[in-house]
């Protein structure tokens, strides 16, 4: 080191020491990038830089997609709720009308009425068959 | 052991309504039930006689006199001790009980399944002098925040008693809120509370109760501001309690974090008249937020149409703040899609979106949406939102029997149904012209649907959140002005409608919060 030797209590020298040790040390960080090479780094961050840019634009792609599947998955999900629901109304009125169908059957009216269209029921069947 | 155990503290009441009292709890068709009467040393000796004959007439009515006048806590805590049952109703000395309210109660639990429900809350309705029922309250299912805000379980409260044992009956020191105090810790504890939606008590108005004027204990809010501050305490919620009216309590939470909150505000950049000026509202909108705002972790995202060629320039004026970012949005018309990319570009843990046409009142109004935002169970917060003249143009949304505003055209200062505009609530929906989300909620529910460009963007996005299992929250802390349908007609697409039908039929006419 270039100090050795020289008292280094003495402000003037340490300034010294400082500066060679700085001038040194820029030495090496140019022996390791020459100076002509900067001009390429550039490029090279710039294209780093765009590739960053166009990920970050997939993702946000990516992302965008994930919100529209999810609504997609979570309305379809709804509107098979609503289906559901449909359906069971549906069954509900289905049983309903058997079970009217069903009284109906039961019903002393109906069965008189049956009787009393036996013979024209008789009759029908023997006209379609000729 | 009998199924109910009914408890009553007795203290000098008008000697018909004891009656009508003891009739109705009497003509119950549950039978399985004791009445456990404390009487508080009634100075009216008639009370007596009426509570021993009533005792004699039937062996399920059991009675205490009190030596020495103590007060309701103390006359409740008396007549409590003497419950045997399974569950523990309380009745007042002067109110009736529905002659199904047992059977009712019974029945509801026994679907439940019985085995975890701790607390059960009917609907109620007053009766006068003359026995005419009035002012029916349909109450919501069980919301923590209303109840923070004002009792409205109330009447009819039934109780496991195990709960009541675990959390020590009723308290001394808060007399005239104690029932208050004893839900609010019975709730915290419940496993389940229920809510049955039908009227099975009727609360007695006898001039001087509470039932009358809620003003006539004034002691009774000073308990129960006492109880609330207890119950944020043991609950671990750091806020500010006050009293609004008699009855009506706020609480003003604390923020434990600031999050950065992205204000994103959709916009054409449209010049309307607001307070009698020709105003780029915008503008307006995010000067007032950078004037007004007390929050310090902001950022506001104006999404902004990309003009024609042709057209005129737009007459922004944003101040030159750092907080402001301008992105265009170069695609046709949709203002879901439109919310979507604002938050995709927002940088912030919180996203408000905001219609263009608003105005903020209060300072503190990202404080008062950000702060319930802390609750995970809260997927969504919205303000009170004001017409230009004063009036309420939303306080929520109902659906009743498709989903529209609440409050809108009221005054701006009227308290609503049984207080529904004075306190933060749980409700079915909030505007979309100012709501506040978590981004990860925002974007776990799929943000706003395209499905839905122009309209019902914001009821399907809260339906959405309600699907998810999390609560919607509105609170009348945060005000603004919402300068409503100045930037487009009302005009609804008849495919929204059809839409939101296809998703969200089972939610009309079936009103749960606001009913």
């Amino acid at each position: 080191m270039s100090h050795q030797g020289a008292p280094l209590d003495v402000p003037a020298h340490l300034k010294d020491a400082s500066r060679e040790r700085l001038l040194a040390e820029i030495g090496t960080i140019q022996h390791q990038f020459r100076i002509s090479e900067i001009p390429e780094l550039r490029t090279e961050v710039a294209r780093l830089q765009g590739v960053i840019n166009e990920l970050e634009r997939k993702i946000n792609d990516l992302t965008t997609q994930l919100i529209h599947s999810r609504d997609y998955a979570m309305g379809k999900s709804a509107e098979l709720g609503e289906l559901h629901i449909h359906v069971a109304e549906i069954q509900q009125q289905l049983k309903r009308a058997r079970n009217q169908l069903k009284r109906a059957h039961e019903s002393t009216t109906w069965k008189i009425g049956r009787l009393v269209m036996t013979p024209v029921r008789v009759a029908k069947r023997l006209l379609r068959r000729g | 052991m009998p199924r109910f155990s009914i408890v009553t503290p007795v203290y000098n009441p008008p000697l018909d309504a004891l009656r009508d009292c003891i009739e109705s709890v009497r003509r119950q068709k549950f039978q399985d039930w004791e009445w456990c009467i404390a009487d508080d040393c009634s100075p009216n000796p008639k009370v007596r006689k009426e509570l021993e004959k009533a005792a004699a007439s039937d062996g399920r009515i059991r009675l205490h006199f009190r030596d020495t006048n103590g007060g309701i806590v103390a006359a409740s805590q008396d007549a409590l001790d003497m419950a045997v049952g399974e569950f523990i109703g309380l009745l007042d000395h002067d109110d009736m009980l529905h002659p199904e309210a047992l059977q009712r109660i019974d029945r509801r639990l026994n679907e439940e399944g019985n085995e975890t429900v701790d607390y059960v809350y009917t609907d109620e309705d007053k009766i006068d002098e003359h026995g005419n029922h009035y002012d029916v309250f349909r109450k919501p299912p069980f919301d923590p925040y209303r109840l923070q805000g004002q009792n409205y379980c109330c009447h009819f409260s039934v109780f496991r008693s195990h709960l009541l044992d675990a959390v020590g009956g009723f308290r001394p020191g808060f007399d005239g809120s104690q029932d208050y105090d004893l839900i609010l810790r019975a709730t915290e504890k419940a496993r389940k509370v229920l809510h049955l939606p039908t009227v099975l008590y009727h609360w007695r108005v006898v001039p001087g109760s509470a039932a009358a004027e809620v003003s006539a204990k004034p002691y009774a809010f000073i308990s129960a501001q006492k109880a609330i501050e207890e119950h944020l305490q043991r609950t671990g919620v750091d806020a500010t309690v006050s009293s609004i009216r008699p009855g009506f309590t706020m609480v003003r939470r604390n923020l434990s974090a600031r999050p950065k909150v992205s204000i994103v505000i959709p916009t054409r950049g449209d010049l309307k008249r607001v307070w009698g000026v020709t105003t780029c509202i915008v503008s307006n909108a995010v000067n007032s937020i950078l004037n007004l705002s007390t929050y310090d972790n902001y950022e506001v995202v104006v999404m902004r149409d990309v003009p024609p060629v042709d057209a005129p320039p737009v007459p922004w004026a944003f101040a030159d703040d750092p907080r402001v970012r301008v992105i265009d949005y170069p695609f046709p018309f949709n203002f879901a899609d439109k919310c979507n990319v604002g938050v995709l570009h927002s940088a912030g843990d919180v996203v408000v979106l905001l219609n263009d046409d608003t105005q903020i009142i209060s300072p503190d109004w990202l404080e008062s949406l950000v702060a319930l935002l802390e609750d995970p169970e809260v997927g969504m917060v919205g303000p009170m939102l004001l017409l230009e003249d004063g009036r309420i143009q939303s306080a929520g949304h109902i659906n009743d029997p498709t989903p529209r505003h609440l409050g809108a055209g009221d005054r701006g200062n009227a308290p609503g149904k049984f207080g529904a505009y004075l306190v933060t609530r749980c409700v079915s929906g909030v505007t979309g012209a100012c709501v506040a989300m978590r981004k990860e909620t925002y974007f776990g529910v799929g943000g706003m649907s395209l499905d839905y460009p122009v309209s019902f963007n914001d009821v399907d996005l809260g339906n959405k959140v309600l699907e998810s299992g999390r609560r919607i929250v509105w609170t009348p802390l945060a005000r603004l002005y919402h300068f409503e349908s100045l930037t487009r007609d009302k005009t609804v697409t008849q495919e929204e409608g059809l839409a939101l039908e296809r998703r969200w039929k089972r939610f009309y006419n079936n009103e749960v919060y606001s009913r």
